[in-house]
């Protein structure tokens, strides 16, 4: 039997496709396999719970800041406290900056060569290929804003990269008026900023007939449950809020609080990969297939769209009605849909960014509450780029972890990249045979789940030559 | 163009010999040496940045595993149009920089035990990068 192995690039970590061929040379099946192992649960076990916060945010490279917030949640669960409000603010006006940061990298670095620059060969399809294309203005654009979306994480959080000041009971600094009116200036450049990418998605990629008809095809479609966090109204909420799933015909299937989901979710092991397959227990596990019977779900942008009611913030809102104008459904199947949703996300989280920037209580210096004993266990819930991150915590009464179990975003959505992959391998390769471009169409149903495998780790090819300094 | 050397640190600074990259950067961010500023990278856009900005010299710090000698620091030359990192991190566009880059690569132990702190042989070898920025900022500043 012959094996293609298509090592995955412009996604965070380390993922291969291995795609198996029968005699005649057509798919018999095909894996999408994450070949790293970290075992930071482990890790996490004996020391204090409050390190947490700053110990997990180094899982990771790209998304630190959503392992931040849900591990700071799932402390003040611990702990049993309720934040001041203020701090509360501070932390959702942080973690919005920590969206668009995380979806600008993904959509201009990683997605968006797949979308416009997908006829070019492949040294030419990346983010060089895309200064060519769209000029050089917009990509240091793309480059200023994501810059403005680090420059406010870093303000609030300490650190561009691993955030430090969220902490069991709030923040551990205020924010000064000074840096308020910065990051007020910096949301008003990022709400243009997401206005454009909008536009570049309309004017540029919808107007492409291949990517039109792959779009509207069924090529990466499945019927799938979708999962994650909606506020009291329904709308998207990244920081807090209860999860909604809803099923491949849009019924409500499930509402629950963060701290219930081990009745709704559960997880099976493959020998095959590294990482489980969550599942909805309520509705089974039934096989890599997709349909009603199938309790495989979704999440990250695309199923946070299609959970729930609408955006919170006007533009994202306008830009969600748009979405679902042109595709005449709810749920959205299609995976490459997932891109135009994270582009309606930057829009929401710079909105979003703006209206705490300028809330009243903003700068309040109650931004933390002191802490009694451990109350032995917590879940903090956020929604990260990827989809809805669960941390769960058990310490003993000492505040000493015991036992941590974290769901992360790309783990819920394994069995249907597993899915994605299967599908469009099968319908392309025929007969033995797969060129690049083609073999990049199937690295493209993995690239719209944005997976993040543990992505702090990197690799430098061959083909370079060393000398001792 | 200005003098401004900037240095940028890839890897996790939990996982033992790998947070080297990272380790260098704080050691040196203390040092406070004339013209040489230095910063951790994740992505492309770092980099991007990095070239657009106002330097005059980038040398990136990072660690490698060719089954060499542990410690070993070496500077690496880039003849390929497909190098990258995870991230997709491209190193082609140092090719194509108008400014000097240098890619130096220690030859790690372990980048898989959960530490933060590196192996006997790479910390001897963050000192001998160290010693290699400060002896290249102070060629500059003559």
């Amino acid at each position: 039997m012959r094996k293609i192995t298509i090592p995955n690039t412009r996604l965070e970590g380390h993922g291969r496709v291995d795609i198996l061929l029968d005699d005649d040379g057509n798919v018999k099946d095909a894996y999408f396999q994450v070949i790293e192992f970290r075992g930071f649960e482990k890790f996490c076990e004996g020391r204090y719970v409050e390190e947490l916060p700053r110990i997990t945010p180094k899982i990771c490279g790209v998304c630190p800041g959503a392992h931040h917030m849900a591990s700071s949640k799932a402390c003040d669960a611990v702990y049993g406290v309720n934040i001041p409000s203020t701090a509360r603010k501070l932390r959702e006006l942080y973690y919005n900056a920590h969206m668009v940061h995380s979806h600008i990298l993904h959509f201009y670095a990683l997605a968006a060569p797949d979308l416009l620059l997908k006829n070019e060969e492949a040294a030419k399809r990346n983010i060089f290929g895309l200064i060519e294309l769209l000029g050089k203005n917009v990509v240091m654009e793309v480059i200023e804003s994501r810059g403005y979306a680090q420059k406010i994480q870093e303000i609030i959080a300490g650190h561009p990269i691993y955030p430090v000041s969220s902490i069991p009971g709030g923040l551990s600094k205020p924010l000064d008026e000074e840096d308020r009116k910065n990051i007020e200036e910096m949301a008003k450049k990022l709400i243009e900023f997401g206005k454009k990418g909008l536009e570049i998605f309309e004017s540029l990629i919808l107007r492409d007939e291949e990517i039109k008809n792959l779009l509207e095809e069924d090529l990466y479609s499945h019927r799938t449950y979708y999962a994650g966090m909606v506020d009291s109204n329904g709308k998207v909420n990244f920081y807090d809020g209860r999860i909604r799933a809803v099923s491949p015909e849009g019924k409500e299937i499930a509402m629950f609080d963060p701290q219930n989901y081990l009745d709704h979710i559960t997880e099976r092991v493959e020998e095959w990969s590294y990482i489980k397959f969550p599942y909805l227990k309520n509705v089974g596990w039934k096989g890599f297939v997709d349909g009603t019977d199938s309790g495989i779900y979704r999440v990250n942008s695309l199923a946070r769209l299609n959970v729930a009611d609408g955006m919170a913030t006007p533009l994202a809102q306008e830009a969600y009605e748009r979405f679902y104008d042109y595709f005449g459904q709810k749920p959205v199947h299609n995976i490459l849909a997932y891109h135009w949703a994270r582009l309606i996300e930057i829009m929401y989280s710079a909105e979003r960014v703006l209206e705490l920037a300028v809330d009243e209580e903003i700068t309040d210096r109650d931004v933390k509450v002191d802490l009694g004993k451990a109350d032995g266990e917590g879940v903090g819930v956020v929604e990260a780029p990827r989809g809805t991150l669960y941390h769960h915590y058990i310490t003993d009464r000492n505040g000493v972890t015991q036992k941590v179990n974290l769901i992360v975003a790309t783990v819920q959505n394994n069995a249907a990249i597993n899915l994605s992959v299967k599908k469009v391998a099968q319908n392309l390769i025929k007969n033995g045979k797969a060129d690049e471009k083609l073999l990049n169409m199937v690295e493209m149903a993995v690239r719209a789940y944005d997976p993040c495998l543990a992505c702090a780790s990197h690799s430098l090819p061959l083909n370079v030559k060393l000398h001792r300094i | 163009m200005s003098r401004r050397t900037l240095v940028l640190g890839i890897g996790n600074p939990l996982l033992t010999d790998d947070g080297a990259g990272i380790h260098a950067v704080n050691a040196l961010k203390k040092q406070n040496l004339a013209d040489v500023e230095a910063r951790e990278c994740v992505s492309d856009f770092d980099l991007l940045e990095a070239l657009n900005g106002d330097y005059s010299r980038i040398i990136i710090v990072d660690v490698i595993k060719t089954g060499g000698k542990p410690g070993t620091v070496y500077r690496a030359f880039l003849s390929n149009s497909s190098v990258i990192f995870s991230h997709h991190l491209n190193l082609n566009m140092i090719n194509n920089s108008d400014r000097d880059v240098i890619l130096l690569a220690i030859e790690a132990e372990d980048i898989h035990s959960f530490s933060e702190k590196c192996t006997p042989e790479v910390e001897r070898a963050i000192s001998e990068v160290l010693n290699f920025i400060s002896e290249l900022s102070m060629e500059k500043n003559q």
